[in-house]
């Protein structure tokens, strides 16, 4: 047998040398990711921590989020569910506010502190707490009415070939879904977004879902769009509303 | 992103006196070895976790050596008899001198 009718054989037997786990996106086995999902996912004790700011006093009238939300002011109103509904439309300051914005908003306008920093470890902890509370319920974000613009834009940020190796979420998340990259599985987008903030295991921290899109847009040699920003949000409302009716599940614990 | 030492005990629900349960415990730390190097080439000084202790009420249970090849946020897991109604007292010490503390009760 020569070398060549050998590779020729390797390369017959290959499909079927391919192990079950490989058939999976995540890069370890099944059993490995139930050992982990087993213990303590590390966010949570970041969202312990968001618990704490939501009660923590701020602000000129010492204003705690609880304070209004747990039911002893009169414009108070219970946020369980709420974050399901997330990115949403604000009339009062007319634009699609992501949870987090809609967070400093109310931190601005309702407590009159200063708001949180976008990619500060604080709006992390307190979004993971205020999407902790809606856990289980369905994922419901209205793409129509006044959202409907920012869907619009959100597709097309989502479509949009650019940087510079030409290529757009759409390129690997819908076209390429379930090709090999760097020896993982290329996910289709799907419901992914109802699992975030989640904690991610190449980076031992905890992100929210517009700083993991600002990974895979550096990752994809893109400028990064700006957290927060106009296309940014659309970006998230495009995302998770293809996440509508998959049941919310944070936090999440990703590779 | 989470402040170092902060920390988290879970004890499972619905176990009667006598069950030997599970217990697992988180202590948010970055665990830098001091091999590695920042991003201007400088060492990364040794700032790991030193040792574990876990009492169960005023009793210490268990004392564990713990290194800098412990991965970050260290989890450990262990299993106790939960024979009396008492605090599951952690204890975590680290190179610089902390101590971090976490417990939860265990009532049976």
């Amino acid at each position: 047998m020569n070398v060549k009718t050998i590779i020729a054989a390797l390369l017959a037997a290959l499909p079927l040398a391919v192990p079950a786990w490989a058939e999976e996106t995540q890069s370890i086995s099944d059993a490995d990711l139930a050992l982990y999902r087993e213990g303590i996912n590390p966010a949570e004790v970041l969202r312990n921590t968001g618990g704490e700011l939501f009660n923590k006093k701020m602000g000129p009238e010492n204003l705690s989020c609880a304070d209004c939300h747990e039911g002893q002011k009169p414009k108070a109103k219970a946020l369980t569910g709420a974050a399901a509904a997330y990115p949403k439309h604000n009339k009062n300051a007319d634009r699609v506010m992501s949870l987090q914005l809609q967070i400093n908003n109310c931190v601005e306008k309702g407590i009159k502190a200063e708001p949180y920093k976008l990619n500060s470890a604080e709006i992390t902890a307190l979004t993971l707490y205020v999407k902790g509370l809606s856990n289980g319920m369905k994922v419901n974000v209205a793409t129509n009415g006044p959202a409907q613009p920012w869907y619009e834009v959100g597709k097309q940020v989502y479509e949009q070939r650019r940087g510079q190796r030409n290529l757009s979420c759409k390129t690997c998340h819908d076209e390429l879904a379930g090709h090999t990259l760097r020896m993982q599985k290329l996910a289709s987008i799907g419901a992914g977004a109802s699992h975030w903030p989640a904690y991610r295991m190449v980076n031992g921290d905890t992100f929210l879902i517009e700083q993991r899109f600002k990974q895979c847009m550096s990752n994809a040699r893109m400028a990064p769009l700006k957290e927060g920003s106009d296309p940014m949000v659309a970006l998230e409302l495009y995302v998770t509303s293809l996440a509508n009716g998959a049941a919310i599940e944070t936090p999440g614990f990703v590779r | 992103m989470a402040e170092t030492g902060k920390a988290l005990i879970k004890l499972p629900a619905g176990y009667k006196k006598g069950d030997v349960i599970q217990a697992q415990t988180i202590c948010i730390h970055p665990q830098d070895t001091g091999y590695g190097k920042d991003k201007e080439g400088k060492p990364i000084p040794a700032f790991h976790v030193t040792s574990v202790e876990v009492w169960y009420g005023e009793k210490k249970i268990s004392d564990m050596e713990v290194h800098g090849a412990i991965s970050k946020d260290p989890y450990i897991s262990f299993k106790v008899r939960a024979s009396h109604s008492a605090p599951l007292k952690v204890v975590w010490k680290d190179t610089k001198g902390n101590v971090f503390e976490q417990s939860a009760e265990i009532k049976v």
